[in-house]
């Protein structure tokens, strides 16, 4: 009995040991991530007047150069690919947590699939474990239920995943380089894009919504108007029929707290598949005209 | 509290403390130890079903008494009525009744009557289908007189509620487990390593393995329409591991812990992806439930002694009944009836026990034979897992559409954060590490064993450096809801 809890002791003090070994892949691990914004947000280096938030609609259909350079204000770009509107929530209170507070804050919104449960945009805690020998991140995984606080303290391998351990330097792909003013436009069309417009008329249904994505959608409103910032959530145009209900249904959300920024559908360049990554995103050239049509929403409001 | 919590980590180590260090002089001492563990244990759950199960405990120790003490045939079958009847109404009412309910108001809904429906509002008490299943065989033991009952409370009350099987079985029987009980259990150093061994394993299988695939396969299973016919395939593929990982894992660290007590529990998995037939694969999955149905339903049917029909009638409500027993939901009853069709060609053709032994055996390599019967085995039991994960039945044949779609050929999507590339890599390693050990208990019982120390305590390191990377938000085991 004495022998079974000495080997055991013994076994786990050598685990321990071993353990505080894999702090070296922790520290390195953020240097081998090739985009750097979130990293940027919590050393706080983020010092934009205007900060766009958003998934790959936001990343691909907004250029934010084109922002600065048009309005002389420095715009930035923090939409990422696959993110839903929690992740949106979690970068803006990071943002503004360490950064300095921005005048104007830009959403752009996935319509109808904003706020439903859909695989396919979700929280990205991939991008946060890069990162974990920040405190920030950590807590943030903490308050998330992904990882338990002393368990954390204890071991420094609770503190990974797969991610920390591809130790290798990452390099931007055709489809997801990051430019230094954070936006991802590319200017190809994808193999899969067929030009075909769907214009099949799907029903919106608030059952259908995600509880968490609400509320994150509403404590990112809150955000802005508890902080003075001015909100706009803005449509991007779809190679798709999408339904009305739904941004109706984000208007009301908003109950006034945000202007609602709108693309042009008479445009006949959103009517033009040549203008089409694919089916929900721009080319560059039709990115450009987008973002021109926010700059003037901007000089407006 | 599961057993892959931080609770159950610090639960463990102090019933064990003080069941060999301050109880271990008195037997009597380290049963009421293991009695309240175990209701502290279910509490943790839920405390209110807490009067439920000690209810239930009580109803079948005291039947067990009167069966035993009746002076006629008329009351020892009348004593046992009750316990049986007793103790199904409890599970029909938690976890059948909205279900009948609602069948019933959609059945006169066809007939145009429309029924408002009585469905209740119920909670399904964790581990009712297993205490409950634990209760009726030691009733029907004692009424067939292959036991006699025990007179000692505290020993039936563990006999039900042991902290290890309480909310997933192992389904034990009161011939296997309450001698045990009942008697004085010594330390051995062998048996606790090996109970760790087998936590450990359990544990792996659990998160690494089963939570990583349980992402992938929920995400392609809650939104059918917006997947390719290969995602779907990986999906089903990735929910055949999750389940057998989840449940198989939950059985390893049972039967793991309550080695570490001195304490044997039925053996409940035996690798049952290595099967060359559907009847090999019901001999070596959820043993348990399959030996309890066998026992106390198949052979008072009259069992395969009868002509073919009869065979084929009590093969039918064995697989019926045991879809049921997982859940009120048709799905689960297709799920139970297809395992039926399946099983029944081998049946007919009296090839049901050609592979009671285990495959390849002393080979390293199974026969080309054997692998293709392997294959179509799992692909036969991966097209019913579909059935049991869906919604509904709708749900299903929705899944099975996608499936089988021009898209089956291209290349999967990545619906998880781990890619299923890593995946396949991650269920190769498991599968490669249970072949090599599928002569024995459990996967990992020999490996490395007779290695220095090194290469057996490196590669248990492996494991325990993957469950933290692979660690995520804890995941219940999915037989906690049956």
């Amino acid at each position: 009995m004495k022998q079974f809890l000495k080997r055991l002791v013994i076994f786990f003090i050598i685990f321990f040991i071993i353990d505080k070994c894999f702090i070296v892949v922790r520290n390195v691990s953020a240097g081998f991530e090739a985009d750097k914004r979130l990293e940027q947000i919590i050393n706080k280096q983020i010092d934009a007047k205007i900060l766009v938030f958003g998934s790959s609609r936001g990343a691909r259909n907004v250029i934010a150069q084109q922002i600065t350079d048009s309005l002389g204000k420095k715009a930035f770009n923090l939409s990422y690919p696959g993110s839903n509107i929690e992740f949106h929530d979690y970068l803006l209170e990071q943002t503004l947590k360490f950064n300095p507070k921005p005048e104007t804050v830009i959403l752009v919104v996935d319509g109808a699939f904003e706020l439903p449960e859909l695989a396919s945009i979700k929280f990205r805690y991939d991008r946060l474990f890069p990162l974990v020998k920040y405190e920030p991140v950590r807590e943030t995984l903490v308050e998330k239920g992904i990882k338990n606080k002393v368990m954390m303290k204890l071991f420094v391998l609770h503190q990974l995943n797969l991610n920390n351990f591809l130790v290798y330097k990452k390099k931007f792909s055709s489809i997801d380089t990051v430019f230094n003013d954070g936006s991802m436009p590319v200017s190809f069309q994808s193999p899969k894009f067929s030009g075909y417009y769907d214009a099949t008329t799907h029903n919106y249904s608030i059952a259908s919504e995600d509880k968490i994505k609400l509320a994150a959608f509403i404590s990112f409103i809150d955000r802005c108007n508890k902080n003075n910032i001015q909100l706009i959530l803005a449509f991007p145009p779809n190679y798709f029929h999408s339904p009305q209900a739904s941004s109706d249904r984000l208007e009301s959300l908003a109950a006034g707290k945000a202007s609602f920024m709108f693309y042009d559908s008479s445009r006949k360049e959103f009517r033009d598949p040549a203008y089409y990554f694919d089916y929900s995103h721009l080319t560059r050239k039709g990115a450009v005209i987008f973002t021109e049509e926010i700059i003037s929403f901007l000089k407006k409001h | 509290m599961f057993f892959n919590s931080l609770e159950f980590a610090i639960f463990l180590p102090v019933v064990f403390i003080l069941y060999w260090f301050v109880f271990n002089k008195n037997l009597t001492y380290q049963n009421i130890l293991l009695l309240v563990a175990s209701y502290f244990f279910y509490a943790y759950w839920d405390y209110r079903f807490l009067a439920l199960l000690f209810f239930s405990t009580c109803l079948d120790f005291f039947s067990g008494l009167q069966i035993e003490s009746a002076k006629s045939q008329r009351m020892r079958t009348f004593w046992m009525w009750l316990s049986v009847l007793v103790n199904l109404s409890f599970l029909g009412v938690f976890k059948y009744y909205n279900f009948f309910a609602a069948s019933f108001a959609d059945l006169l809904g066809e007939f145009g009557v429309k029924t408002d429906l009585w469905t209740l509002k119920i909670i399904l008490p964790v581990g009712i289908s297993f205490y409950t299943f634990h209760g009726l065989s030691y009733i029907l033991d004692i009424y067939k007189q292959r036991i006699t009952p025990t007179k000692n409370f505290v020993d039936y009350a563990v006999f039900v509620s042991f902290f290890p099987l309480l909310v997933a079985g192992p389904i034990e029987r009161a011939t296997h487990l309450l001698p045990q009980i009942e008697k004085p259990r010594n330390f051995s150093l062998a048996v606790a390593k090996d109970g760790l061994r087998q936590i450990l394993w359990g544990l792996f299988k659990k998160i690494v393995i089963a939570d990583t695939c349980a992402e992938y396969a929920n995400a392609a299973f809650n939104n059918p329409l917006d997947h390719s016919g290969s995602t779907h395939l990986v999906g089903a593929v990735f929910f055949a591991f999750q389940i057998y990982c989840d449940f198989s894992g939950y059985s390893d660290i049972a039967l793991g812990c309550a080695r570490l007590f001195g304490i044997e529990l039925l053996r409940n998995f035996a690798f049952p992806y290595f099967s060359r037939d559907i009847a090999e694969f019901w001999r070596r999955w959820h043993i348990s439930l399959s030996k309890w149905f066998r026992d106390y339903l198949y052979f008072p049917l009259g069992g395969s002694k009868g002509g073919t029909w009869m065979k084929i009638r009590n093969t039918f409500i064995i697989f019926l009944v045991s879809g049921f027993w997982h859940g009120a939901n048709w799905t689960f009853i297709v799920w139970g009836a297809l395992n039926a069709f399946y099983f029944l060609p081998l049946m007919i053709l009296d090839r049901n026990r050609d592979n009671l032994d285990i495959v390849a055996v002393g080979r390293t390599l199974p026969t080309l034979k054997d692998f293709l019967n392997i294959a179509v085995t799992f692909l036969l039991t991966v097209f019913a897992w579909i059935f049991f994960r869906a919604n509904s039945i709708h749900h299903a044949f929705q899944y099975i559409g996608e499936m089988f779609s021009k898209s089956m050929f291209s290349v999967p999507e990545q619906l998880s954060t781990v890619r299923w590339e890593i995946l396949c890599v991650l269920i190769a390693f498991l599968m490669t590490i249970e072949w090599f050990g599928r002569e024995n208990r459990y996967g990992i019982e020999t490996t490395f064993l007779k290695k220095p120390a090194v290469l057996r305590w490196g590669f248990y390191y492996l494991i325990i450096t993957m469950m933290f990377i692979f660690s995520g938000k804890e995941q219940q085991f999915i037989y906690f809801q049956f």
